[in-house]
């Protein structure tokens, strides 16, 4: 008995003895934000892991706006919100999939960025390397703010997100005043990457092409370019300004828009079926896809010219729903919804999804002459017939000089439709033009049968429910 | 009265939190071959505390009659504070939760027993048992918002943490629309032997407790439902109109969970074989269920054993019913 208390009380004392000692290990597993006197290392994790996070949402807003935008459907029998909320509604603003979504990934992209901008001052890096890294950062967090705007237009966005979560919430901004936001960090990124030699990390496979400081401002100025030309759309808070049109042009000037280069010149995300890397989530069995094209796509799309094959642009991303060697195309029908023809968009789960490219860019050009000061009406028609010709092999277009605005503005939303498919700018561009009313109603009265409401078409997605909960007193 | 006790107890706890709330970290993952970093989804918090666990509680025990019956009440109350909560923030913050000390929970609950033996006989004896039981949490304070937590989102019902509410109140789009606690659980368990023969069965009934039944909601969806035309239609077009509420369902059972027979072997038999006991048992378990629940069960767990959230029926396996003949053999 003696013993055993004897060994109780130096167990105990051993005890006391450790609890002297300091436990605040550090975590083994994962690394802790980057801080000040951050290596070169810290720094490129940090600035790559903007596009990662940048990169989460991108797939689910393709699908998403082309659900509500009438390009396509998911006709899931696991899921009835792709046939039932993005199209009769209503929107539910607390599910980042659906109705709640653009809005976490997008904040966690820019606040990352804020991190990395808050230390990068203290980086064992070159002062001109540091400016690449601010360059690059801004230009990311533009993009993030760019796809919250893309989604939301009740004027409800924060955008002086820069701070703790012990302090309060940044106040709630008009789209204005964040697209003016849009555009002051695109062009303080402008001024830091003037001002910077290299970047200290590699942007990876999806910025092949714009991975050093002067290249990727070009990437910066077509962002710039989109950013103004959305500032003057007609649904627009600037719309009707001659000026933003013009400054569209300037920036088309500086960015990498080339009529000579190829279609998909740009900067993507890149995705793969690597470790630790995300596969893109519409590529698809095109036999068994779920994932299928609206009629409409198939009903309006042009010939080739002097044949019967259809636009070029429509043969690379839709093809039957069929199984190999099947004579018909495998119709599949869920929720009164129907559909024969399967995206091919991405065919592999390694293939990227475009940020910008130039495609885009001379669309944007043609739009941004058509209507700037400073433009050209002429050159508004060859760049659509550039794009036509390139990308769809089609005859020029009927659209001279002369015709109307409404005439030029349907002709660019055809060419932006079947250059830009599945890509996330349907949706954003029939807005844009106050045309979402022109879109396919495909169930006026509803799908009785799966017990569906009438369907209706949504001009925005609610502000995510998280947001305006953490808001309430 | 053969016996009276009456008990006080008082008892504090700490509950530790856990190990990734200890520190600040980022997530990763690649891109195209590269190993990026950013802000994780949880926002730890480098001064986390244990929660503190106050429970008092009371209660009488009793034996009457010479053991005809023995009786038992427990009241009690447990107070949690400094609760080691996950806060949805505000996405703007770049995090979707963070952990943090904070607020009050505070359960109450009424637990009874009674255990009668009315037969105890030499030849026979028959134990009939019954216990009740029921709980009622509170949200006493929460420093920060309201915030839903779990789930699929609202329009498929969540999970609403709030002040001065119960800590498992489901919300739908239109507000609240149920909570997962049952009012009260009740059990009833009888054992009879007589001879070589011995009976016993075991029922549970609950009552009330909502579950959120997405499994009725896919079948709707898609028209596979028994009950499709109209009732399934007029369900889904109620919820797509904005009421999460029609697939809030009553979650309350009474179950026969148990009946079994077994008898012992005449001492001979055994004997034969070298033994010195044989029992044969024939059991079944589930083998009754009355509720009102349309879901293959209401008892489900998708989500695993949690205290909130637990309640959530997507396409689960549902419990087996299953019998067992046993041999017990004793040297």
């Amino acid at each position: 008995m003696r013993t055993s208390y004897a060994r109780t009380i130096v167990a105990l004392t051993a005890a006391v003895a450790f609890a002297g000692c300091d436990f605040n290990i550090t975590n083994p597993n994962s690394p802790a934000p980057i801080g000040n006197n951050a290596t070169r290392g810290q720094v490129g994790a940090a600035a790559v892991g903007l596009l990662i996070t940048e990169r989460a949402d991108v797939t689910n807003w393709i699908l998403k706006t082309a659900i509500m935008g009438r390009e396509g459907y998911r006709l899931d029998t696991a899921d009835p919100r792709f046939t039932t909320e993005l199209l009769a509604g209503p929107l539910d603003p607390s599910n980042g999939a659906f109705g709640g979504g653009q809005w976490t990934a997008e904040y966690r992209t820019i606040t990352s960025g804020y991190t990395i901008l808050n230390v990068i001052g203290t980086a064992q890096i070159p002062d001109s390397q540091k400016s690449a890294v601010r360059g690059f950062v801004q230009t990311i967090q533009a993009l993030s703010f760019l796809q919250i705007l893309d989604a939301h237009t009740e004027d409800s966005i924060p955008i002086d997100v820069n701070r703790t979560v012990a302090q309060p919430l940044a106040p709630l901004v008009t789209n204005a005043l964040a697209y003016a936001h849009v555009v002051s960090l695109l062009d303080s990124a402008k001024t830091s990457l003037a001002s910077a030699s290299a970047f200290p990390f590699d942007p990876g496979p999806g910025f092949a092409g714009f991975n050093t400081p002067s290249t990727f401002l070009k990437f910066n100025r077509a962002l710039l370019a989109r950013v103004r030309v959305y500032q003057a759309s007609p649904s627009a808070p600037g719309s009707g300004t001659l000026a933003l049109w013009d400054s569209a042009l300037t920036a088309l000037t500086a960015s990498f828009v080339d009529p000579a280069a190829s279609m998909d010149l740009g900067a993507y995300n890149a995705f793969s079926t690597g470790n630790q890397d995300a596969p893109n989530a519409l590529s698809q069995d095109p036999a068994t896809a779920i994932q299928l094209v609206h009629r409409f796509i198939k009903d309006s799309v042009e010939l080739q010219t002097g044949g019967s094959a259809p636009d070029r642009r429509y043969l690379a991303k839709v093809t039957p729903r069929s199984a190999p060697g099947a004579a018909q195309a495998d119709t599949f029908a869920l929720a009164c919804l129907k559909s024969a023809l399967s995206w091919i968009r991405y065919p592999s789960p390694s293939s990227a999804v475009p940020i910008i490219r130039n495609e885009e860019l001379l669309l944007l050009r043609a739009e941004a002459n058509w209507f700037g000061a400073t433009g050209s009406k002429l050159q508004a028609v060859t760049d659509l017939n550039t794009v036509r010709q390139v990308s769809g092999n089609l005859v020029v277009t009927t659209i001279t000089a002369g015709s109307t605005n409404a005439a030029f503005v349907s002709a660019l939303l055809h060419e932006r439709l079947y250059s830009l498919l599945f890509e996330g700018d349907r949706w954003v561009d029939m807005r844009r033009y106050g045309r979402l009313n022109q879109l396919i109603i495909d169930r006026p009265t509803g799908c009785p049968s799966a017990g569906i409401p009438k369907d209706t078409v949504f001009s925005t997605l609610p502000i995510n429910s998280f947001e305006v909960d953490a808001r309430k007193p | 009265m053969d016996e009276l006790k009456l008990r006080v107890a008082y008892g504090q706890t700490g509950n530790p939190p856990l190990f990734t709330a200890r520190w600040v970290l980022d997530s990763t993952s690649a891109i195209g071959g590269l190993v990026g970093q950013f802000r994780p989804l949880v926002l730890g918090d480098t001064g986390i505390k244990p929660e503190r666990n106050t429970e008092i509680e009371g209660g009488v025990d009793a034996t009457l009659s010479h053991d005809l019956a023995t009786v038992g009440l427990t009241v009690y109350q447990k107070s949690v504070t400094d609760l080691l909560l996950l806060q949805s923030v505000a996405p703007s913050t770049g995090y979707t939760q963070r952990i943090f000390n904070g607020g009050e929970l505070r359960n109450r609950g009424v637990e009874a027993y009674i255990a009668l033996s009315p037969v105890r006989t030499p030849q026979t004896t028959w134990i009939v048992r019954s216990t009740f039981y029921l709980n009622r949490s509170k949200i006493i304070s929460l420093p920060v918002p309201a915030f839903n937590t779990a789930g699929f989102g609202t329009s498929l019902g969540a999970f609403r943490i709030a002040p001065d509410s119960s800590a498992t109140q489901i919300v739908g789009t239109e507000g609240l629309v149920g909570d997962a606690n049952p009012k009260f659980q009740m059990s009833l368990s009888s054992d009879l032997t007589r001879g070589r023969f011995s009976l016993g069965f075991l029922w549970d009934w609950k009552h009330g407790g909502d579950i959120i039944n997405l499994t009725q909601l896919l079948y709707d969806a898609f028209g596979n439902s028994p009950d499709q035309v109209p009732a399934g239609n007029t369900r889904i077009s109620t919820w797509a109109g904005g009421k999460t509420k029609v697939y809030v369902q009553d979650g309350s059972y009474l179950k026969l969970r148990e009946l079994s027979l077994s008898m012992d072997l005449p001492a001979a038999v055994p004997a034969h074989f070298g033994m010195s006991t044989a029992r044969l048992s024939l059991t079944g378990r589930n083998l009754l269920k009355f509720t009102p629940y349309k879901g293959l069960d209401p008892e489900v767990s998708n989500f695993g054993n949690q205290a909130i959230a637990r309640d959530i029926d997507v396409a689960p396996f549902p419990p087996s019913r299953s019998f067992f003949l046993s041999i017990d053999l004793g040297f």
